[in-house]
């Protein structure tokens, strides 16, 4: 089944969702590659949700998924309705300010931080591999979006010697690369928080800012100043 | 408009001339605005399927890296068993 980005589909594994709108270009959804990222979609409103509109569906949380959980395709969206989607994931990962010619980081949240914060670098979900360990995760959403949903839009680092690109950035230290095709949503209690935290353990504005840029390549965002108005 | 002066095909010129509101101009648009335009958007589609097939030679060679393929599933688990998804 050729993958469409735009489209959503079906995933019977899901209990609450009623399917991803993939988001992930379509260069990477035909590549050999064994997952993509979109946005979960709801029947009901809430929290960082965004309405579709002319559908009754809300784009909620970007996630990670194998390419072989998606089965029927459930509705192609207009641009109009695509435009508004994109609007939701532009403000979550603050891609207008920190790909302005003056960028600013997110505004940092007052009160107890149980939550991973944007530009830091965690260890997250089960311990997989050999040696088994939790892969390291940087926190591409701004504080205000973890705070509120208990968890953080995150991209994989890695050290993999493999070339990079502009949607696999290799980063300032010359070594770490952000896989930004595939960000997912990682619950703050899979995150390691409080646990010894991977070096380097935060990144700054000028390497935000390149993840920015291919966060916007990987996802086939438009850029800024040529989004739509709607 | 200010700008270069370029040689250009004479048979490019007299398409453009005959063709352009057939290319979405005006009628009493200047030649050169045409041709700029329409060189600017050719550049651009070119830069762009440039940017899809060095893309997809990316991924390709991706694909392959056993550090993202070891986590293949555990993001929708997680979500699913979390009550979110």
């Amino acid at each position: 089944m050729a993958i469409r980005r735009g489209t959503i589909y079906r995933i019977p594994r899901l209990v609450i969702a009623s399917g991803l709108l993939v988001l992930t270009n379509d260069e990477w959804n035909e590549a050999p590659t064994e997952e993509l990222s979109g946005a979960l979609v709801f029947a009901e409103a809430g929290a960082g949700r965004t309405a579709i509109p002319g559908l009754a569906f809300h784009a909620g949380q970007l996630l990670r998924v194998p390419k072989g959980d998606l089965t029927d395709p459930l509705v192609e969206l207009s641009p109009d309705e695509l435009a508004r989607v994109e609007d939701g994931v532009f403000e979550i990962l603050g891609l207008d300010d920190l790909l302005s010619e003056r960028p600013r980081a997110p505004v940092a949240q007052p009160g107890e931080i149980d939550y991973p914060r944007w530009s830091n670098i965690y260890r997250a979900g089960d311990r997989i591999g050999t040696p088994p360990e939790r892969k390291r995760y940087l926190v591409v959403s701004h504080d205000r979006y973890n705070r509120a949903l208990g968890g953080a839009i995150c991209v994989r680092t890695t050290s993999s010697v493999r070339r990079g690109g502009p949607t696999i950035p290799t980063l300032g230290d010359g070594v770490t690369k952000a896989v930004c095709a595939l960000p997912t949503f990682w619950s703050s209690h899979r995150v390691g928080i409080r646990e010894a935290r991977p070096v380097p353990a935060q990144l700054f504005m000028p390497d935000m800012r390149i993840v920015a840029a291919a966060l916007l390549e990987a996802l086939a965002l438009p850029r800024p100043g040529s989004r739509r108005t709607l | 408009m200010p700008g270069k002066q370029v040689r250009l095909d004479e048979a490019v010129v007299d398409q453009v001339h005959r063709n352009r509101v057939l290319l979405g101009f005006p009628a009493d648009a200047p030649d050169g605005v045409v041709v700029s335009e329409l060189t600017r958007e050719a550049m651009e589609a070119r830069l762009e399927a440039h940017r899809r097939q060095e893309r997809a030679r990316l991924y390709t060679d991706w694909a392959q890296e056993r550090d993202l393929r070891e986590g293949t599933g555990d993001a929708l688990r997680a979500a699913v068993e979390d009550g979110i998804a």
